[in-house]
């Protein structure tokens, strides 16, 4: 009796192994397996809600990575034919360089633009720090991501050298413009990341303040703090003045090094009040 | 009668004549100064060193060393734990969000466009 109950549930196990088995396990690779059963340990502590913002510009600068990669293409196969125009001079290397030229305009027209949207992205993350501004430099870059998709149109319907060139010319005219809010928006970006970054520093001060442990000797220190955030903010007010050039002169002005070096100068401050907001936290825990 | 003296002349050492000295080979003689001695042990010391050192070399030369794995560089560099070591445990998330805003670079460079195309 015992004997047939065993081979009963021997049998019965046994469809079991034969389904696992078949389990169309070679469409899943191993690498996509974790994500198919997260852990707790991928949830992050810190941020209980992540921000949407992020994981889309994760997906836009993709994009832009795979756009690159056609450019670079379309332009190895411009350059090559214009070589071979160069040398041979016919009719039919002359239409091969046309069609090779309108292919990578296009081409460098949807790789700018694919930037742009991925900055426009980026620059939401910390869009809150200052919503006026960089929802402003949003809507500028928005706009050129618009006349860059119609340009890709303009370029289809060019047939000769003579269109290829002022399209060219007038495409330079407009670039400047582009690249100036190109690197505003980059600029701004920064700017709201250290201001969210001089946000959390005066939270944790507030809650330092509060904190019954720590002594009121402390006071005096955590107010120096408040004088670094007023340097910490000077340096990001000129960054986004340097970005205030004139483009009268239909040339573009490379502010980006300048401000960096302000965007620089702010992030020593803020780490230098971290250190001393850590200094305070441990001479009263650690005494 | 006396047996006449003769030289061997194939062997040079071996004249019946002249008095034969000792044909053993000069003994080594240990110098008597300490210090003397001293310095050649040390000398001796130095030699098995750099035996031993350069049979380790030449036996870990063919030992294969496993390379470390070339992992990209992150934007956020890795903090220490002697840096959080002092922080209470309530403050420490907040040091933490802090911290990787602070080592956040830019990392999005424009592209580099050739604004000669077609002209």
């Amino acid at each position: 009796m015992v004997l047939l109950l065993l081979l009963f549930t021997l049998f019965s196990s046994q469809p079991v192994l034969a389904q696992e088995s078949a389990s169309p396990s070679a469409f899943i690779s191993p690498v996509e397996t974790p994500t198919l059963t997260p852990s707790p340990t991928l949830i992050p502590t810190s941020t209980p809600t992540p921000n949407p913002n992020i994981s889309l510009f994760t997906q836009y600068s993709q994009d832009y990575k795979n756009q690159l990669f056609i450019y670079q293409q379309d332009y190895l196969s411009y350059s090559e034919k214009i070589n071979v125009h160069t040398q041979y001079g016919t009719i039919t290397t002359l239409q091969d360089k046309i069609d090779a030229s309108k292919k990578v305009l296009i081409s460098r027209n949807n790789l700018l633009r694919h930037y742009l949207t991925a900055l426009r992205v980026k620059l939401k993350i910390y869009q809150d720090q200052d919503p006026t501004t960089s929802q402003s430099i949003g809507i500028e870059i928005n706009k050129w991501e618009d006349w860059l998709n119609e340009q890709n149109s303009v370029v289809a319907s060019l047939n000769n050298m003579d269109d290829i060139k002022s399209f060219s010319m007038s495409f330079n005219s407009r670039y400047i413009y582009i690249q100036q809010a190109l690197y505003t928006g980059l600029v701004q970006d920064e700017i709201n990341l250290r201001l969210h970054t001089l946000s959390l520093i005066k939270n944790l001060k507030e809650d330092i303040r509060n904190d019954n442990q720590i002594k009121p000797e402390s006071q005096e220190w955590l107010s120096s703090i408040t004088v670094k955030a007023d340097l910490v903010n000077s340096n990001l007010r000129d960054a986004y003045q340097l970005t205030q050039v004139d483009l009268s002169s239909n040339q573009f002005t490379d502010f980006y090094p300048s401000a960096k070096n302000k965007l620089g100068k702010a992030n020593t401050y803020l780490l230098e009040m971290r250190n001393n907001l850590q200094s305070i936290v441990t001479k009263f825990y650690n005494h | 009668m006396d047996k006449p003296l003769f030289q061997n002349i194939d062997v040079d050492q071996n004249n019946p004549l002249t008095p034969v000295e000792s044909a053993s080979s000069p003994k080594f003689k240990l110098p008597k100064d300490p210090k003397i001695i001293a310095l050649m042990v040390m000398i001796g010391l130095i030699i098995i060193l750099a035996i031993i050192a350069s049979i380790i070399s030449a036996t870990r030369k063919n030992i294969p060393i496993a390379k470390p794995k070339t992992t990209p560089t992150p934007a956020v560099p890795t903090i220490t734990p002697a840096e959080f070591k002092n922080i209470p445990t309530i403050y420490l998330e907040k040091f933490n969000q802090i911290d990787q805003e602070i080592r956040t670079e830019e990392n999005f460079p424009p592209p580099q466009l050739n604004t000669d195309i077609g002209l």
